[in-house]
């Protein structure tokens, strides 16, 4: 038992006894008058306990003999003048439980060896002084006699304790063995369970490429993939929880560039914002040096983790991701904050927030996913790489999260600069007047004003349009940064002064407003990432002067395209981009799998990452070059990189890119980059295709009734702009319509929720496809409110739902009836067209009321009107070119060209009043 | 009237929003642990130091700014304002007015336009005194006028905290080894305060921890008919919220402040004192 080692505190009871045992000697010696010696023994022991007790140099074990031994000596002289054995007895007693707390069987021996030599001494110290001794010899005996017994009963005890503590030391051995397993087995599980899970998402991903499949099948896989990804997503978390519980996290220390780490954080978190009514608001110091030294991939996940968290616990409001820098002798500090209006965490949450599978206000959150795994992992890499992770947070009005990370530096050129930055001035009108929430206003109010400092331009914010106007007319405004709205309520005026200033327009990816030839757009979240990019990459549309368009003019779909990222959400947003090309378009998620698909010579443009674990795109692209095949070294490989800095496109082209597109992707330069890159003979203009789109969805014959229940423009988008796809579509959905209809009714009936909910489901999309948009939308809204339990809703709104999908059954039939028969006629009127003769009055009347529906912004009116003029003429002249061209500036929203037209047209005929 | 600044440091623990409304400014003191330098209050909280130096006994030491840091910070308010009113924490505990002095002189000719003024107090004592001057500025008085009710009601500050034990302080090697280690093997828990400047051992309380802290309470709040009470500050480190919440009431039964506000004590002070300390700060009238 040697080996046990002594608590402090049994150490100070001990020492507390005997200091004890030597106050109340001192007292009763004092009183008594006794001998100075006694004094003098006894307060050198009280020194020595003293001094022992507060030097640590001395061990506990020591400790606990010397007050022992201390204790049994004042004892013993305290016993020899008070000739009372029964005070020694007590004395030794206690002494002896002290070494029984010890677990000390040597000491246990020690105190029953001075329990005797000192009670035998003290008993013939006794006889030879003649202090009648003798009458205690019963009582000495049965001191004895209980002090052995005592020690007998604990050394029994202390065995049992040693056997209870063996049995113990075994079971916390197990105990650590099985935690150990536990972690193992958890590891090993969460990776045998990723490949079939990589697999399961894979093949979904495959399935969805395939146009051929119906809308069920595409929800399904859709949703088999999302739920795929979240449960991927726990498995990881798990997986690095016991990684880092059993310290086999390992940080990788290698240089990369936050440019790249944020543009996938920015994309990652507006893909998890989904249709959530919430901004992002990104600040990025643009100082930040471009060569940073760390494990960029885990302060991704931290990221990720905090803002994942934010998006979470955030209903609406606003989101706020900081990442600012302070500059110290090692390199950096790495500051990044992620600010939310969530529902905030109570005062006493806050202590238990970073425990592991913990998430605080339980009750309220209920609704909210996740193992309560992110915090604790995103605190304990935080805390392994040197850094700190703290919170504030106001319950009911949100929480600011706050972490920080030292950093070596490799090189501290600043990761975004912009050329000629003092040539720069900038105009912002964005009205924060639009948004409700003050939070909102607040935040986008301080983002505007500071934003010029954080890039080192001149930036000139406006409140109004007045302001704006005002601003440009003094001149020296080189680029005008305006939102969505304010472009909308002032279309002309932008589109005037968009030939002599850079005019980019602000918009939610979702919005979908087309923007003209002349202008740029950036999508939100408006940063210093993107607007560096829109001032660095001014000239890269240089190969086609005053091409800057974001539409796609032209279609490749003979084309093959991979594209390669590591970031799925990135790969993601790309397809999207590249989707109205109507390319064939792989993606691979690593350089390494990339380089083998590419053994196939199958591909006639790459899209590579820059930055990418295991293999950059440098690397990938360089090894490819290498290749003996010449198709190795001609097939165009582009960069995708989020550095926004100057000389990337040449660093690109010294290590074998033949150009490169900055991240977030802008159309445009995707569009140049296209046209420049793909094989010329796989290039088709865009508007022959999408010409006989329009023609096909111009034949579709509608009325005022039918158009307000179904819109088929969105349906013609949905089948890609195929008439007889639509009208078959159609058809299955108003034949199989009224069967689904009475089903629904019946759940309804019945109460049977979850398959109701799965019934509105499959209406949602099915109704959208054939551009039913508002009984789409309801079903959407009685689909949310069954998934969220609130079936008093549904009670309420089923009836209303009912009655409108009846009423677009019936308004497809019609449909399909109308131009079942009008496609006959059309078929017939385009083999022998009609001609009109029209009067100059007809023709003026005619021109009026294309320019009354151009005033306000009638599209539809606007090409339908045009069409009365496709097959008119007047004096032996037909007007087809003129209204043509009315009906394709009308297609692109393109409300000047059609005033324009109609001007050439009153021009031509001599049509002036 | 001349457009006077009032700044202070980091240390004078003054809650975030307090300084924005009161525009007061302050510099930062930075923090250096094992890992590297952190900027107090700013980049790292008390909570994040004591965690960090329970965990493995590791050592964490503030740093006061630098002459320079003080210089570069006067000139930058010399730029907005004509005059800068400084209060600094304690001569007594700190380097920090010595390096202000030094700052203001590398400003020459401008650092005249600087008055700085040793609070004698730390944390939020010195916080305090702080306010007392933003009271004399938002009165309207010229900067010297603030500088002398400043130094009037240094002495009616009471800085004071009670210390779970003195480990942290013999880490900083505030006190020797056998001191701590008497105070652990006595349970004695030290309330430390500002007297003269330096920061003193007033007194220790023996026994239970939570027992102590009433007594403290009791004690610091004994003359009540003696302290203003417009304002009282409970300034801690590495309390839990339940342990706040017990000091609150124990407070609150014997004086109502008009405004009590707990704030974290910022990390110089945290280290130097560890987990489970607390102060009732307030003036006298």
């Amino acid at each position: 038992m040697g080996n046990i080692k002594l608590k402090s505190t049994e150490v100070y009871v001990a020492a507390l006894l005997c200091l004890f045992a030597a106050v109340i000697d001192t007292i009763i010696a004092a009183y008594e008058g006794w001998p100075l010696y006694f004094f003098f023994v006894v307060w050198i022991q009280m020194g020595i306990i003293i001094v022992t007790a507060i030097d640590d140099r001395v061990s506990k074990k020591v400790q606990a003999y010397l007050f022992s031994t201390f204790t049994a000596n004042t004892v013993f002289i305290s016993g020899l003048y008070l000739k009372n054995y029964y005070v020694v007895f007590m004395m030794l007693c206690g002494t002896l439980m002290l070494a029984a707390f010890y677990h000390d069987r040597l000491q246990i021996g020690y105190q029953v060896i001075l329990a005797i030599i000192s009670i035998s001494v003290h008993c013939n110290l006794c006889n030879v002084l003649d202090l009648s001794a003798s009458d205690g010899i019963a009582e000495f005996g049965m001191a004895l006699f209980l002090l052995l017994g005592i020690g007998g009963a604990l050394y029994i005890n202390i065995v049992r304790e040693d056997t209870a503590h063996e049995i113990l030391s075994e079971t916390a051995r197990r105990a650590e063995q099985a935690e150990r397993s536990k972690s193992d087995f958890l590891a090993n599980m969460s990776h045998e369970i990723r490949t079939p899970m990589n697999a399961i998402i894979g093949m979904c991903e495959l399935a969805l490429r395939d146009n051929e499949i119906s809308d069920n099948v595409r929800d399904c896989c859709g949703q088999i993939q999302n739920s795929g990804r979240s449960l991927l997503s726990i498995i990881n978390d798990i997986l690095d929880f016991s990684k880092i519980e059993s310290g086999k996290m390992e940080l990788v220390e290698e240089e990369f560039n936050i440019s790249s780490t944020l543009n996938d954080v920015v994309n990652m978190t507006m893909n998890r914002m989904g249709d959530k009514n919430l901004e992002f608001i990104v600040r990025v110091d643009t100082s930040i040096p471009k060569g940073l030294i760390g494990d960029e991939m885990r302060i991704r996940q931290i990221m990720v983790n905090l803002l994942t968290n934010a998006v979470k616990y955030t209903p609406h409001g606003v989101i706020t991701l900081t990442v600012s820098k302070i500059v110290r002798e090692y390199g950096i500090n790495l500051n990044i904050s992620v600010k939310d209006t969530g529902i905030g965490i109570q005062k006493e949450n806050l202590e238990k927030l970073f425990n592991s599978f913990q998430q605080v206000d339980t009750k309220k959150n209920r609704a909210v996913e996740g193992t309560g795994l992110g915090l604790v992992i995103t605190k304990r890499l935080i805390s392994s790489m040197g850094g700190f992770i703290n919170v504030k947070s106001e319950y009911g009005k949100g929480s600011e999260f706050h972490c920080v990370i030292p950093l070596k530096v490799k090189n501290r050129v600043p990761f975004i600069q912009i050329d000629n930055s003092n040539e720069i001035n900038v105009a912002c009108y964005i009205d924060v007047r639009k948004f409700d929430d003050p939070d909102l206003r607040h935040s986008y109010i301080k983002f505007l004003a500071e934003i010029g400092q954080s890039m080192q331009i001149k930036n000139f914010m406006c409140k109004k349009f007045e302001d704006l106007s005002l601003r440009i007319e003094r001149g020296n405004i080189t680029h005008c940064f305006i939102g969505k709205e304010e472009y909308l309520q002032n279309k002309a005026y932008f589109e005037s002064i968009a030939d002599d200033i850079e005019v980019v327009i602000v918009q939610n990816r979702r919005d979908g407003v087309v923007v003209p030839k002349n202008m740029r757009c950036i999508y939100k979240p408006i940063y210093e990432l993107p607007i560096a990019n829109i001032f660095n990459h001014k000239g890269m549309a240089s190969d086609q002067p005053g091409q800057k368009s974001d539409e796609n003019t032209f279609i490749a779909p003979k084309a093959k395209v991979l594209l390669v990222d590591d970031n799925v959400i990135n790969l993601k947003v790309a397809v999207g981009l590249m989707q109205p090309y109507k390319m064939q378009i792989q993606t691979e998620e690593s350089a390494k799998t990339a380089i083998s698909m590419l053994e196939s010579k199958d591909f006639d443009l790459v899209f590579m990452d820059h930055m990418m674990p295991e293999m950059d795109g440098v690397e990938a692209t360089k090894l490819l070059r290498s290749k003996e095949d010449e198709y190795y070294r001609q097939v165009p490989i582009i960069a995708l990189t989020a550095n926004a800095i100057a000389g990337a496109r040449e660093m690109f082209l010294e290590n074998g890119f033949n150009g490169y597109l900055a991240k977030p992707i802008e159309l445009s330069a995707l569009n140049r980059v296209l046209k420049q890159h793909l094989p010329q003979e796989y290039i088709l203009k865009a508007g022959e295709s999408q010409k006989n789109e329009k023609q096909d969805e111009n034949n579709i014959v509608t009325a005022e009734p039918i158009s307000k229940l179904i819109d088929s423009k969105t349906g013609f988008f949905y089948v890609g702009g195929n008439k007889d796809a639509y009208l078959s579509i159609l058809d299955t959905y108003v034949k199989k319509g009224y069967d689904k209809k009475e089903v629904l009714a019946s759940l309804f009936e019945k109460k049977e929720w979850k398959n109701y909910v799965i019934e509105v489901h499959a209406l949602k999309s099915s109704s959208l496809t054939i551009g039913a948009k508002e009984l789409s939308e309801r079903a959407k809204n009685l689909e949310l409110s069954g998934k969220a339990g609130d079936y008093d809703f549904i009670m309420v709104n089923h009836g209303a739902m009912l009655e409108l999908y009846g009423s677009v059954l019936k308004a497809g039939t019609e449909l399909l009836r109308l131009n079942r028969g009008e496609q006959e006629k059309t078929e017939v009127a385009d083999e022998k067209p009609e001609k009109t003769e029209l009067t100059r009055e007809e023709l003026r009347n005619l021109l009026e009321r294309v320019k009354e529906s151009c005033d306000t912004f009638d599209n539809d009116a606007v090409i339908a009107v045009a069409k009365e003029g496709l097959g008119a003429g007047m004096d032996g002249h037909l007007f087809r070119n003129g209204f043509e061209a009315i009906i394709s500036a009308a297609d692109d929203f393109d409300y000047d060209m059609i005033q324009q037209k109609v001007r050439e047209i009153i021009e031509e005929f001599g049509l002036e009043e | 009237m001349h457009n006077i600044a009032i700044t202070t440091e980091c240390v004078a623990d003054l809650p975030k929003e307090l300084l924005e409304e009161k525009h007061i400014d302050i510099i930062y003191f930075d923090v250096e642990t094992e890992t590297g330098i952190f900027r107090d209050t700013d980049e790292i909280d008390a909570q994040n130091i004591i965690e960090y130096m329970l965990g493995g006994e590791k050592k964490a030491q503030s740093v006061v700014p630098s002459a320079n840091d003080y210089k570069n910070f006067f000139k930058r308010r010399l730029e907005e304002y004509d005059e800068v009113i400084h209060i600094s924490i304690s001569s007594g505990v700190s380097g920090a007015y010595k390096n202000a002095e030094l700052g203001r002189a590398k400003l020459g000719i401008d650092g005249r336009k600087i008055h700085l003024i040793d609070s004698g107090h730390l944390s939020s004592g010195l916080g305090l005194i702080v306010l007392e001057a933003v009271k004399g500025r938002e009165e309207g008085l010229e900067s010297n006028a603030i500088v002398e009710r400043v130094k009037g009601i240094t002495g009616s500050i009471s800085t004071t905290f009670i210390v779970n034990n003195a480990d942290y302080l013999y880490y900083n090697e505030k006190v020797g080894k056998n001191a701590m280690r008497l105070c652990k093997f006595l349970h004695l828990h030290p309330v430390l305060r500002m007297q003269d400047g330096k920061l003193v051992v007033q007194r220790f309380y023996m026994g239970n921890y939570k027992k102590a802290t009433s007594r403290y309470i009791s004690d610091v709040l004994r003359k009540v008919e003696r302290i203003d009470t417009s304002i009282g500050f409970c300034t801690y480190a590495g309390c839990s919220h339940a342990m706040l919440e017990r000091v609150k009431n124990e407070v609150k039964k014997k004086i109502t402040f008009d405004e009590y506000i707990e704030q974290a004590a910022s990390v110089t002070v945290s280290c130097n004192c560890g987990p489970n300390t607390f102060g009732i700060l307030f003036q006298n009238k």
